[in-house]
């Protein structure tokens, strides 16, 4: 532990945000590529984690645009406008779409608590997500579409870290949401009951304003703090009032939609917005045991038509995690099954399909901005070639299974929330083709991808 | 922050208890002024306006600020004596966004 600490402090030490830009500069020039690339199938499924994004996953792609609708009518319009060409179903050559079927609907029912300590089905009902992809591949000698399509939910079976009423934030935000709807109130409801027949004149905004002081004065519940915070927005009223040039009761109306609308509230929303955020972080701060779920499926299209289409990829991801109260230890499990019906050779045989089931687990220790992770995943490879008659002329299949393992240590520092630079050491997978298996490279994560869905 | 107008007509017959909903798991507080100058802040559950009420309008002040993690999407009901009047929704410009939702209950 005192290693690690003093570790840790010279890292933070010397990775400052001034020396970083130097010291990345550097190394990306310098450090040669130690660590060994692996094939196609895999490529993508180094984390332990389900992907966020299966669709894209399973199609080995990082789209840079990504249709996210927030509507079921936004879902509709997307599809239709990129898979139907003139009345026709098409299949578009690049193409991404993520959305979260239980979001696109209103729910007028769910509080803010239930939404704080939802049971697990409900949890594995908001975080439900759904991916769809297209990549053209024109190089082939047919043009070849290809068609991904995805499915991930969080099954949590935790508690938030902080019980509601530690969130301290809820009530300081409550303070500032609360003074900014006893403006609205007061003035609104002065407008609407006791204003009568303004007109604008210098004469008529000093009756409004002598009676908007009136009737905070003669208002009951309210604190003497809150009249002296209603009464010093009033003079900001009668303020925009003047410059607006105000005539009439839609004309103070608008006034006060500019006045709430501009820079006098703009610190009260700050505030407001810095405790929302901390709102949501304790929402996703959470403990406890729970099972992200993945489902992937990749079809591929021959000159983007519909017959003729064939699955080539499957693939399945469980990954149980467990993240203790007060420890800063996260311990997951991963259970991952792959499957690739892509004609290949290797070694002189046509392999006809290949499956892979991983099983494994991984460790990680966090320390403020530094990490230390350790995983081992065991692998069971099956690979059946291509049906062979034998002199008998019976036909069958050879099958082979073979088994692997992958063991590595990672260590990795969060320069900021999108920025993290990690070094990983230990031996890769052999399968599916590899020219060696030692791992050891230098990552720098710029916080591309990931499993988080963003709303 | 946006700003959302609304107009209700309601009955004055018989007692009327006020209650704002908020929802897609959003928080949200509410401010209204009464016929008798009272205001009510805070949570507004069966908030009694009282039954005499006459050409009068009730504005009720709801701020509502988004701290979902997985949606901007905010909505308010407003319900009178448990049943519900109406539901308003919008989105908010931005995560962690604000929205007042206006709403002028006519008498």
């Amino acid at each position: 532990m005192k290693i690690m600490a003093k570790f840790y402090t010279v890292l933070n030490s010397i990775f400052n945000n001034q020396l970083l830009l130097l010291v990345f500069a550097v190394l990306l020039i310098t450090t040669p590529a130690l660590s060994q690339g692996i094939g196609d199938f895999g490529k993508f499924y180094g984390d332990v984690r389900a992907p966020s994004a299966p669709a894209f996953t399973i199609l080995g792609t990082n789209p840079s645009e990504i249709s996210r609708p927030k509507s079921y009518r936004d879902v509709e319009f997307s599809l239709l406008n990129n898979f139907f060409d003139q009345g026709a179903l098409t299949l578009p050559s690049n193409f991404s779409i993520e959305f979260s079927p239980y979001w696109m609907f209103e729910h007028p029912d769910l509080s803010f608590k239930e939404l704080y300590n939802p049971t697990v089905l409900e949890s594995a009902l908001y975080n439900l997500s759904f991916s769809l992809a297209t990549q053209a591949d024109e190089s082939q000698t047919v043009n070849t579409t290809f068609l991904g399509v995805g499915l991930r939910t969080v099954f949590d079976f935790g508690r938030p870290r902080r019980i509601l009423e530690l969130v301290n934030e809820l009530g300081e935000m409550e303070e500032n949401m609360v003074s900014i709807a006893n403006v609205n109130s007061l003035i609104r409801s002065y407008i609407v009951n006791q204003q009568q027949g303004f007109d604008g004149t210098k004469d008529a905004i000093k009756k409004l304003s002598a009676g908007l002081m009136i009737y905070i004065d003669t208002s009951n519940n309210l604190t003497d703090d809150d009249k002296a915070f209603l009464n010093s927005w009033v003079k900001f009223y009668i303020a925009k009032v003047e410059t607006s040039k105000a005539q009439n009761a839609a004309g103070l109306n608008s006034a006060l939609n500019a006045l709430l609308s501009g820079d006098q509230v703009e610190s009260l929303l700050d505030e407001i917005k810095k405790d929302s955020k901390a709102v949501q972080t304790a929402i996703e701060d959470r403990v406890g045991f729970k099972l992200e779920v993945a489902l992937a499926l990749k079809r591929d299209y021959l000159d983007a038509q519909l017959s003729g289409s064939r699955t080539s990829n499957s693939g399945f991801w469980l990954t149980p995690s467990y993240i203790h109260e007060s420890l800063p230890i996260e311990f997951l499990g991963v259970v991952r099954y792959l499957h690739d019906n892509l004609d290949f050779v290797e070694n002189g045989s046509i392999i006809d399909w290949t499956r892979n089931f991983d099983l494994g687990i991984k460790l990680v220790y966090k320390v403020k901005k530094f990490s230390l992770e350790g995983e081992l995943i065991y692998r069971e490879q099956t690979q059946v070639l291509e049906a062979i008659t034998d002199l008998n002329g019976f036909s069958f299949r050879p099958k082979r299974t073979t088994t692997d393992r992958k063991i590595d240590f990672t260590v990795a520092y969060q320069v900021n929330e999108n920025i993290s630079l990690s070094y990983t050491y230990g031996k890769n997978f052999e399968l599916p083709i590899l020219n060696g298996d030692l791992i050891s490279g230098l990552n720098i994560n710029l916080g591309i991808g990931g499993h988080k869905f963003d709303k | 922050m946006k700003i959302v107008e609304n107009t209700l007509a309601l009955s004055t017959s018989g007692d009327n208890k006020l209650t704002i909903k908020i929802g897609n798991g959003q928080i949200g507080h509410s401010s209204l002024m009464k016929q008798s100058g009272d205001f009510v802040t805070g949570e507004v559950v069966n908030e009694p306006l009282g039954s005499n009420i006459s050409n009068y309008s009730i504005i009720v002040s709801t701020m509502v600020t988004d701290v979902n993690p997985h949606t901007n999407n905010t909505n308010i009901s407003i319900l009178i004596n448990n049943v519900t009047i109406d539901t308003f929704s919008t989105t908010t410009n931005e995560d962690n966004g604000q929205v007042l939702y206006s709403t002028q209950l006519d008498f």
